[in-house]
């Protein structure tokens, strides 16, 4: 057992037990659970102050989606102290709280000592989702809405995507060595023969628009792991890295035999994509 | 109506590598610029003043070397920008960052519109935006793709992982922008040289009412990195494209990857 009083902050109650669970080694007495509401994040952020205050709980943790970072980094600047979004792990050590989390974009990773009394935390997706969903917790004491912010909620959509690249088992990717718009579809035929869904470096989205931005890997983008990730004319740079490091197997081909990728990739192929694809195609069969 | 946007200067991040013998980071040498994610902030506010005819300030915080970050910036068409100038080796939290920024806005004063990027390339905490709103008091609306304006209001878009928000209120407000917002205009180098040195003021920090202490106690300190192990085979496949395709497809098989 711990020294420290644990609050979770999550909307889902699985979401919260694997929270609860990465807590339970650091926590004092049990861990309380404040459920993440639909209000605004200025009002959420005063519920999860008023929350801790009640609990005594020195230690606050909420998953890194986009919702959580912004209530928890509100939220830690009105308790005045420290925060880290996106940690990997957390521990105690010499009497401090510390976690771990990526720096640079993925390139290394830091350990972060809290300086302040209480700490706040989100936890990156990726890390949770490995985390058993059994931890126990105990609901806290809902706080006082605090007063709505001089803002409306006009509307809410589901965002309209073509693929969500996060569940895709395999994934074909290519970057700028695809030199024209019209020679994507060599790498649709590839990605067709092997079932997998398509993929693409940045420039490719965001400068050239040649796909939508649901396509784009990396750290802006979508962050995958696929059994298989096969990297057409992509350089490797820390930030398209940084969204497919955790794939099963990688593949690059690349006409630079210097190009960053080959050092992620499990299998690489020096040589010209526009003579490896319809290769590949012709190799696969069926 | 006022714009102010936070802007960060940053070691190029696409430069960042591990030094192979020693297995440290190597961030000395490399060329500095502007936060990716800023830039979009930096085009939001222009194209404000271009519809409103706003006045756009810019603040940052940074070493000397930001003062060509700013010039960069304020070549992009912002009126005027304030650093306040710390060592290069400062550390600073996005608790003292918020800190700073937050009186370099009460000095601007007053202020219709904080913009910042989502994000910053080198440090990734997302907080500042949020810490910086919390501590003004401000409301605030995150990951903004689509933003309008009016003299007294804005309507942002913010899009979230599975939803988008359409969220109206009232200024002031800070807004943090994501790079889908817009393409960022490059300006020239002539553009850029042109920017005379008066437009880009420097503060100290008793000029915004702060102690020295301000830049000495952090809530949050980095003990050390360590650089993940790279677990992969790195089998290179000679021979023609049919022959290496062919070892591939045997390799991936055996794999199990295939189907
Ligand atoms: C803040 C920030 C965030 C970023 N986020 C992302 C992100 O989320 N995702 C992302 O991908 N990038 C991101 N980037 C950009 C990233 O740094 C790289 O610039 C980008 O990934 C490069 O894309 P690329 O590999 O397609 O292009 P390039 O780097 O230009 O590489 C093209 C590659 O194709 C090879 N090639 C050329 N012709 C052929 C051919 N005929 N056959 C085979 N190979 C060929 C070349 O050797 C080269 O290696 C980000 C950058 C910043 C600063």
């Amino acid at each position: 057992m711990g020294a420290y009083k644990v609050l979770i902050y999550a909307a889902a109650e699985e979401t919260a037990g694997r929270l609860a669970a990465l807590a339970a080694p650091l926590a004092e007495g049990s861990i309380v659970y404040l459920k993440a509401g639909s209000a605004f994040p200025e009002q959420e952020a005063e519920a999860v102050k008023a929350a801790a205050a009640a609990a005594g709980a020195t230690v606050l943790i909420a998953p890194a989606s986009r919702k959580g970072n912004e209530v928890m980094a509100r939220a830690s600047q009105l308790l005045d102290t420290g925060c880290v979004t996106e940690a990997l792990s957390l521990a105690a050590a010499d009497g401090k709280l510390t976690a771990k989390r990526a720096i640079y974009g993925g390139i290394a990773v830091g350990n972060f000592a809290f300086e302040t009394e209480t700490a706040v935390l989100t936890v990156a997706l990726s890390a949770l989702a490995g985390v058993e969903t059994a931890g126990a917790y105990e609901a806290a004491a809902s706080p006082a809405a605090a007063p709505p912010p001089a803002k409306e909620l006009v509307k809410t959509e589901p965002l309209a995507k073509t693929v969500d690249l996060t569940k895709a088992k395999r994934i074909v990717s290519f970057g700028r060595g695809v030199a024209k718009k019209e020679d994507i579809s060599a790498v649709e035929a590839l990605a067709a023969k092997l079932g997998a869904e398509i993929g693409c470096s940045r420039p490719i989205a965001e400068e050239l628009k040649w796909l939508p931005q649901e396509h784009q890997v990396g750290i802006t983008g979508a962050l995958v792991k696929p059994d298989l990730y096969i990297a057409l004319g992509i350089s490797g740079a820390i930030q398209h890295f940084a969204g497919m490091k955790d794939s099963k197997i990688i593949v690059a081909v690349n006409n630079n035999k210097k190009a960053p990728i080959f050092q992620f990739a499990d299998y690489g192929i020096v040589g010209d994509l526009y003579e490896v694809l319809p290769a590949l195609e012709e190799a696969i069969g069926g | 109506m006022h714009i102010v946007v936070c802007v960060k200067h940053v070691v190029d991040s696409t430069e960042i590598h591990v030094d192979k013998k020693t297995n440290e980071l190597v961030l000395r040498g490399l060329s500095t610029k502007i936060n990716d994610y800023d830039k979009n902030a930096v085009e939001e506010a222009v194209k404000l003043k271009k519809e409103l005819g706003a006045t756009v300030s810019l603040i940052s915080i940074g070493p000397r070397d930001a003062v060509k970050t700013l010039k960069e910036a304020v070549a992009m068409g912002a009126d005027q920008a304030y650093l306040l100038q710390v060592s290069p080796r400062q550390q600073l939290d996005t608790a003292q960052v918020s800190l700073i920024l937050s009186k370099m806005v009460e000095k601007l004063e007053p202020v219709d519109l904080i913009l910042c990027g989502e994000v910053s390339e080198d440090g990734y905490n997302s907080q500042t935006g949020a810490r910086l709103a919390a501590r003004l008091g401000l409301p605030e609306v995150s990951y903004v793709t689509s933003l309008t304006a009016a003299e007294g209001s804005f309507e942002a878009v913010s899009t979230l992982e599975d939803t988008a928000e359409t969220v109206k209120g009232a200024t002031p407000a800070l807004l943090t922008v994501s790079s889908a917002i817009n393409v960022p205009r490059l300006p020239t180098a002539i553009q850029i040289m042109k920017v005379r040195s008066d437009r880009i003021k420097q503060w100290k920090l008793k000029d915004l009412g702060l102690e020295d202490s301000a830049l000495e106690t952090p809530s949050v300190t980095m003990l050390g990195y360590e650089i993940p192990e790279q677990e992969r085979k790195n089998i290179m496949i000679e021979g023609t494209p049919a022959e290496a395709a062919k070892t591939l497809v045997k390799y991936l098989e055996e794999e199990k990857v295939m189907n």
